[in-house]
């Protein structure tokens, strides 16, 4: 009998499943993997390039995941990560949202935005349209609208085949919910409506 | 009758701590690695319907390990109108039928020989659509066949699809609709799902010298199985023992045996053990599933709310077997047990598809048929600007009363049940802590479930030597507490401690005949025949008392073992001591022959017959045994982004008679619950042509705890209205459990977002689809709260 109460970060991603929770967040921080072989050698790469389809990633069969690299986040930086399943408990996120923000402290100018969707796909990914909306602002709820559009919009380009219309507004659903929090924690939207 | 000291008591199951523990034995646990154990797996057919051209088994019999391999021509081609043909004979009827079997002395080595068997097919036209199917002009037959089997009704030649049709005719509708204020019509649906019980189908087939065999079995009914594979095997009833270990739960899905006779024929081919252990996809497309049914209904109100009439059409999605719910009339019974409807014009039929079978599934069709009264009855409610309360307090049916099938209602506490949920989902929860996007609404309805006529149930009390008492019945323990139930019952009689008797439970060489545990059945039936016979034990010891006591045995009564004149419990004898002295012959120094022998009691009860109904009219005094009730209020919370619904509070209010365990009617309430709100939110057979695509708890999804409302806000409440002739007033709960729950979820959804949905499941997706579509109209804000 198998009785677990411990887990690893590694070890989850390991399991080149590239919706699993911690893929997009780990993304959003630009947090990159120290592999190394039975031979001694070390690489390092970014996790988004870590993933290669579903159940597969870039780990070599005689390489270990030795740890993360997480580059340090700047003043002024607020992260979250939300998940969506249909079944609301022990679930896989049918859609996962990661979305960190980095504001000037004094202008509130958006200065870094980094969107991040694990989905039912073959690897996390960023909308990369949807982050250049939003750099060079100061956010308000109506770009915060447009660029949950443009996520789920990103999403249909960058996943191709897919054209369920349920995941397409998931994603924009809780694209908006995640900037929103975020906005929020960074005091963005106070007074403005 | 003085006051009861173990029936109407919360007294601890006699297996929860086996089963808390680990060690009882489920069929699964048994004979692990025992050796010359033959492992059986089951190719099975892609496709909905196909021709079988070609099957070639010709390279698995060298593969290593491998012992038998059978196809439909090389087994017996007997079958039952419960027990399809055990391998495909030349056609498949539906994705997942048997086309071949492999047994092999490894499961590893059986799984690996099944991909070596080459099969040809020709797929042929398949009728997926019940209501398609049904029609007189569908070309497509399933099996027609099937109608053959003893105790099968054959098909007619008018409309090939269907299985069995009932009519029920009252009044005159006609006058009843022109009487009416409001007139509301809806076409209501429900799809096919699972009943995923914890253990998945287990059997092992030993055989035995002489030419028969013993078979430990998840089945329903020892007895029942071993009349099923006598038939098929052509055996003596003396030639096969029927074991029941534990069982990990069925909820209908092991009353149909597909898989045992099978296993029983390779055992007796080969001379060896033999077991099979389905796999979860196995049980989805190769054991009974739940009936899709869809209701078109049609009822009158006059604008006191009082019903003038409804019309009816049940149609059951039987799939491609040929099945005991043929006619639909035990689905039909929902809409019948609960109201008073003067002028009644309902046709249900019973259909087959070239989908995976259908069958018996907590309810027995009832909750698929209350999905569409108890939505009704709603939308009825709206219509009159009536609450929906007070619509259905006005129309219930009161004890003494007839029903529209024509039975005069002996226990009916629906009205209670009603009540008391009303009541209890008055009160309102704090509002949700995270945040505004839930939006709440409460519903409610109300339902009843028929008991089944299931003929007879017997029963067995032994005392022994020293006193103590053995319960032998042949009830199954699907978890449901049958063997607490006859402890208790026994030791209410003997007015003993339940831990002074022993079960003996399911052994065809050992135990009284019982047909299975089905229909809410075993507390009524088998708990009245243990009472038989524990008053017929008592009896014997009664008057071998009275001798001793030179007194009448009326006069004497027992308590915690012993036997005494009434009232005077200080001059009392022990039972043990009533048992004959050692034989002279016997070695008295040793005393190792004290006693001997011990006192049987029998019991027998069958409830009164059914009575034969009408053909054209379906009239009856008596349809069913009796009707358990119960009633459902939900609190829900939706989000109308997303369409996720979550049920936030729960009461459940039931009669089940008397509760001989208040505590596992109530544990009975809450597992109902959790399995409605799967049946109501999440479970759906995907199916791609006709094959199941998600078959796997991966993807087809149960509830979890996290889906259930959180302890503190569910209630559970006893309403019992006693029956006549139950044990001490009980009727039953297990299948009413979950009947109500479904239309009580709508019609909360509906409170709260203003949106009626009449197809389950009530998905996310549907949800949100209906919620774009109601705001491409413009229409929010009108109907939305």
């Amino acid at each position: 009998m198998q009785v677990r109460n411990m887990a690893t970060l590694g070890g989850g991603l390991c399991l080149g499943i590239p919706w699993i929770d911690t893929a997009p967040a780990l993304v959003a921080l630009e947090a990159s993997v120290l592999l190394q072989s039975a031979q001694g050698y070390q690489r390092r790469m970014e996790v988004k390039d870590f993933f290669r389809g579903r159940g597969k990633t870039a780990l070599k069969t005689d390489e270990l995941l030795l740890g993360f690299k997480i580059p340090p986040l700047p003043l002024g930086t607020e992260s979250v990560y939300l998940k969506y399943s249909p079944r609301g408990t022990f679930e896989w996120p049918m859609v996962g949202v990661a979305v960190l923000l980095t504001c000037d402290p004094r202008t509130l100018i958006c200065e870094t935005a980094r969107i991040v969707i694990g989905a039912w796909g073959p690897r996390p990914f960023r909308a990369r349209k949807a982050e250049a909306l939003l750099v060079g602002s100061r956010i308000h709820q109506g770009m915060i609208s447009e660029a949950a559009e443009r996520t789920s919009a990103d999403f249909v380009r960058t996943a191709g085949t897919r054209s369920d219309w349920y995941l397409q507004e998931m994603i924009r659903v809780w694209g908006k919910r995640a900037i929103t929090e975020v906005c929020a924690r960074l005091s963005l939207l106070e007074g403005a409506s | 009758m003085s006051e009861s000291l173990y029936v109407g008591k919360s007294l601890l199951r006699v297996d929860a701590l086996a089963k808390a523990l680990g060690t009882a034995q489920f069929t699964a646990d048994l004979f692990p690695g025992k050796k010359g154990m033959l492992y059986v797996k089951v190719l099975r057919s892609p496709y909905a319907h196909a021709r079988i051209v070609r099957c070639d088994t010709s390279k698995v019999e060298k593969y290593p390990g491998v012992k038998l391999v059978l196809t439909g021509e090389g087994v017996p081609e007997k079958f039952t109108w419960r027990v399809p043909p055990l391998l495909a004979h030349h056609e498949s009827r539906w994705a997942g039928e048997g086309i071949a079997a492999i047994a092999a002395d490894s499961p590893q080595q059986a799984e690996e020989a099944l991909e070596l068997i080459e099969v040809e097919y020709e797929e042929l036209p398949a009728v997926l659509d019940a209501e398609e199917a049904m029609e007189p002009e569908c070309r497509i037959t399933v099996d027609p066949d099937w109608g053959k089997a003893p105790g099968g009704k054959p098909k007619t030649p008018e409309r090939p699809n269907v299985t069995g049709h009932y009519k029920l005719r009252k009044g005159n509708v006609k006058e009843g609709f022109a009487r009416a204020d409001v007139i509301v019509e809806n076409r209501f649906s429900t799809c096919r799902i699972h009943h995923c019980q914890l253990e998945p189908i287990a059997c092992v087939a030993q055989p035995e010298e002489g030419g028969g065999l013993t078979l430990w079995t998840n089945g329903q009914g020892v007895y029942s199985v071993r009349e099923e594979i006598g038939y098929i095997l052509s055996l003596s009833p003396a030639q096969v023992r029927v074991i029941s270990p534990y069982q990990g739960g069925s909820f209908g899905n092991r009353n149909r045996i597909f898989i045992e006779p099978l296993i029983a024929f390779i055992a007796l081919k080969t001379g060896r053990p033999a077991r099979i252990n389905f796999t979860r996809e196995e049980m989805y497309i190769a054991s009974v599933s739940r009936l899709p049914i869809v209701s078109y209904i049609k009822t009158g109100v006059q604008k006191d709310g009082i019903i003038t009439a409804q019309e009816m059409r049940i149609i059951l999605d039987n799939g491609a077997t040929y099945d005991a719910i043929q006619d639909g009339r035990a689905a039909a019974s929902a809409a019948v047990c609960v109201y008073r409807i003067p002028n009644y014009y309902l046709d249900s039929y019973g259909v087959n598809t070239h989908t995976p079978p259908s069958g018996p599934y907590r309810g027995l069709g009832s909750t698929q048929v209350a999905w569409a009264v108890e939505s009704q009855m709603n939308l009825l409610a709206e219509k009159l600007g009536m609450s929906p309360v007070e619509i259905r307090r006005k129309n219930i049916l009161k004890r003494g009363e007839k029903n529209a099938f024509g039975e005069t209602i002996e226990s009916i506490g629906v009205g209670e049940c009603l009540e008391a949920v009303a009541l209890a989902m008055g009160k309102d929860l704090p509002p949700p802590s995270d945040g505004e996007r839930w939006r709440r609404g409460k519903g409610l309805a109300i339902a009843g479930k028929q008991n089944q006529y299931l003929g007879r149930g017997e029963a067995e009390v032994l005392v022994y030597e020293d006193g103590n008492l053995e319960a032998r019945f042949s009830s199954d323990e699907h978890g449901m507490g049958a063997e607490t139930v006859m402890a208790q019952i026994v030791a209410e009689e003997f007015r003993t401690s339940p831990e002074r008797i022993r079960i003996v439970r399911g052994d065809t060489a050992l135990t009284p005949f019982n047909v299975k545990s089905a229909s809410s059945y075993t507390t009524y039936c088998t708990g009245n025949a243990m009472r038989r016979a524990s008053r017929d034990a008592i009896r014997q010891i009664l008057e071998a008392a009275a001798r001793r006591f030179e007194t009448n045995p009326g006069d004497l009564e027992v308590a915690n073992g012993k036997v005494f004149v009434k009232g005077s419990p200080q001059a009392a004898m022990r039972i043990s001591d009533l048992f004959p002295n050692p034989s002279p012959n016997a070695s008295q120094d040793h005393g190792i022959f004290k006693g001997g022998g011990k006192i049987v009691g029998r019991g027998i009860f069958s409830p009164r017959p059914n009575v034969p109904w009408d053909p054209e009219t379906g009239q009856t005094e008596k349809m069913f045994n009796w009707y358990q009730y119960n009633a459902f209020g939900v609190e829900v919370e939706v989000d109308a982004e997303t369409g996720q619904v979550r049920i936030v509070k729960a009461v459940g209010a039931f009669d089940m008679g008397f509760p001989i365990n208040p505590k596992m009617c109530e544990a009975q309430i809450e597992g109902g619950l959790g399995m409605a709100i799967g049946a109501t939110l999440l479970e759906e057979y995907v199916y791609e042509r006709g094959r199941m695509i998600n078959g796997s708890f991966g993807d087809y999804r149960v509830p979890t705890f996290g889906e259930v409302p959180l302890r503190r806000n569910v209630e559970c409440l006893l309403a019992p209205d006693p029956l006549p002739d139950g044990p001490w007033g009980a009727k039953g709960i297990g299948e009413g459990a979950m009947v109500s729950i479904g239309p009580a979820i709508a019609n909360a959804i509906q409170d709260a977002i203003g949106i009626r949905f009449k197809d389950m499941p009530l998905s996310p997706v549907r949800i949100l689809q209906a919620i774009k579509a109601r705001s491409n109209r413009g229409e929010e804000g009108a109907a939305g709260k």
